[in-house]
């Protein structure tokens, strides 16, 4: 399968989605409830204010219990690294696609696994400037046709200009 | 003084049939590997009060035969020390707890074994659900088509080369030097099969800046070592080799995608570890087995042992200096990438087979002093053996 044209612009999902769907469990709820109403929001530590991800239930810095969902400011963040995946690592998640380490701004280095869209594949640079983009997957789980009451959001990043 | 030093020995090593498409069980591939090392050793199952095996059907993302198979296949009794691990540091989780059981007195003699199918490893998680429903921390990055293998080092071998300007032909240099191992290696999947930099750059890139020949082959097959106390190797049948000192430490996390500074792998303090527990140093090894289930991880391992300086070791394979006959020889079996996928037991037993003086067209003469390094990004097991 010959490279992507670094022409060819990367688009959000749309239409049914076939690839992995996240499951939230009691540490990462927040994370995901979140996404769901378009808000990026981080566990934070209501003692020493760390911010903690992935999520869990204690803050690493001084193991309080008590971390609570944050939005760590616009929620705008630069590119760490990223890799231009040409095969179907995922079952659904179809190439090509740019999968990225996105440390934010604000939130001491919380970093995000993600996909940036919205720019060309040949466009894409360590230290590029991004910002969230939230897209509620079309789901049908249960495969009857009608789609999922309860649905799930992904958080995309693009280029901030 | 640690007291690892040089208190375990390799008694034995083998492999069972390596190959592409073998239509055999994990089962009969991991029972051949382990009568060969038995009988590489002059032992018997009767011998064994220990196996360790890895990976581990319940916690690892890969497959092969349960420790319970293996236990009963090998008609063990009065084991006194067994695991699985799937998780640890690198695939010698397994190898590191033995070594560990038998310093401190728990067991003497202990098979560790490894075996796997070439199945298609599409993000499957055996035992761990639906993979279309991932939990945890593969939530946040298998969605994103982050779920396994190239993508996730891919991500560290960029950011390598955004900071060091390590290349393609870099990377290339790290195959090549495999192939042209694998081809003094009759047991290596690309024995036959030499390689050249400009068949390597038109290789597909299947997550960049991996090209498919710069992913390890993955191969139907098993390796055993047998470790034994080092005051009893001396009876064996085969010429002792010892494990001289041992790094797995880690450093600020064990997740892949979250490390701080993806141009230095946890080998960098797996081998801080290694090196502070010998009074050896890099200049006096004689063979290394570098992990190379990426190129990338090979040139970030040299670098994290303290061979070259970072962002050296891509010219510095470049040169043709890990080539058999120049300074440092690596990867003399054809490593992962030319040899096929052994999850780094074939480092170890590659290692072995040198110390021994065994390896034929390969032999690096005089070989007294051998690394087996296995594990990238955010896990690491650095291991040095000495001869005799």
């Amino acid at each position: 399968m010959p490279s992507p044209d670094p022409a060819v612009r990367l688009e959000a999902p749309a239409g049914p989605w076939r690839g992995p769907v996240p499951v939230a469990d009691i540490d990462s709820a927040p994370f995901w409830a979140g996404l769901r109403r378009h808000e990026l929001l981080i566990l934070r530590c209501a003692g020493c204010r760390t911010w903690v991800h992935p999520p869990q239930a204690s803050c690493p810095r001084c193991l309080s219990l008590d971390v609570r969902a944050e939005t760590p400011g616009d929620g705008r963040g630069t590119v760490y690294s990223f890799t231009v995946a040409n095969r179907e690592f995922a079952p659904g998640v179809p190439p090509p696609y740019v999968a990225a380490l996105v440390d934010l701004d604000e939130g001491d280095g919380v970093r995000l696994v993600t996909n940036l869209v919205n720019v060309a594949v040949g466009d894409v640079r360590i230290g590029m400037p991004v910002r969230p983009v939230f897209v509620d997957l079309e789901l049908d789980l249960d495969g009857d046709g009608d789609g999922d009451d309860a649905g799930a959001t992904l958080v995309y990043f693009e280029p901030a200009g | 003084m640690s007291a690892l030093r040089d208190a375990v020995a390799v008694a034995g090593v083998g492999y069972s049939q390596i190959g592409r498409s073998t239509g055999r069980s994990e089962g009969s591939l991991a029972v051949e590997a382990a009568k060969t090392a038995l009988g590489d050793a002059g032992l018997t199952p009767a011998d064994l009060d220990g196996i360790a095996m890895w990976p581990d059907r319940v916690s690892s993302v890969f497959e092969g035969p349960s420790i319970v198979y293996m236990y009963r296949a090998l008609g063990l009794r009065d084991v006194r020390y067994y695991q699985a691990m799937g998780a640890g540091p690198g695939q010698f989780g397994a190898v590191n707890g033995a070594i560990h059981a038998i310093a401190a007195g728990a067991a003497d003699t202990v098979i560790c074994i490894r075996a796997h199918l070439r199945q298609e490893q599409r993000f499957f998680v055996p035992g761990a659900g639906d993979a279309r429903r991932p939990t945890g921390d593969l939530a946040l990055r298998a969605p994103y088509g982050v779920p396994a293998g190239a993508p996730r080092y891919a991500l560290w071998a960029q950011r390598h080369a955004h900071e060091y300007g390590t290349t393609d032909e870099h990377r290339g240099a790290v195959v090549l030097t495999c192939r042209a191992h694998a081809q003094r290696n009759p047991r290596a999947v690309w024995h036959g099969h030499p390689l050249t930099m400009d068949e390597y750059l038109a290789s597909d890139m299947v997550a960049s800046p991996l090209r498919i020949l710069d992913c390890d082959m993955p191969v139907d097959g098993a390796v055993a070592v047998i470790l034994t106390r080092a005051d009893r190797a001396a009876d064996l049948r085969a010429r002792p080799v010892r494990i001289h000192s041992l790094g797995h430490g880690n450093g600020p996390t064990l997740d892949t995608e979250y490390w701080p500074d993806m141009t230095v792998m946890s080998a960098r303090w797996a081998a801080d570890q290694m090196w502070a527990g010998t009074d050896l140093g890099p200049g006096d090894v004689d063979v290394a087995q570098l992990y190379d289930g990426f190129s990338s991880m090979t040139l970030c391992w040299l670098e994290d042992l303290g061979f070259v300086k970072k962002g050296e070791a891509g010219p510095w394979f470049a040169e043709g200096r890990g080539r058999l006959g120049a300074e440092l020889p690596v990867c003399t079996d054809g490593g992962h990438l030319g040899g096929g996928r052994l999850h780094g037991f074939g480092k170890l037993a590659e290692a072995v087979l040198q110390l021994r003086g065994e390896c034929g067209d390969r032999q690096v003469p005089g070989a007294e002093v051998a690394l087996a390094c296995v594990g990238g990004g955010a896990i690491a097991t650095a291991m040095l053996l000495v001869a005799g």
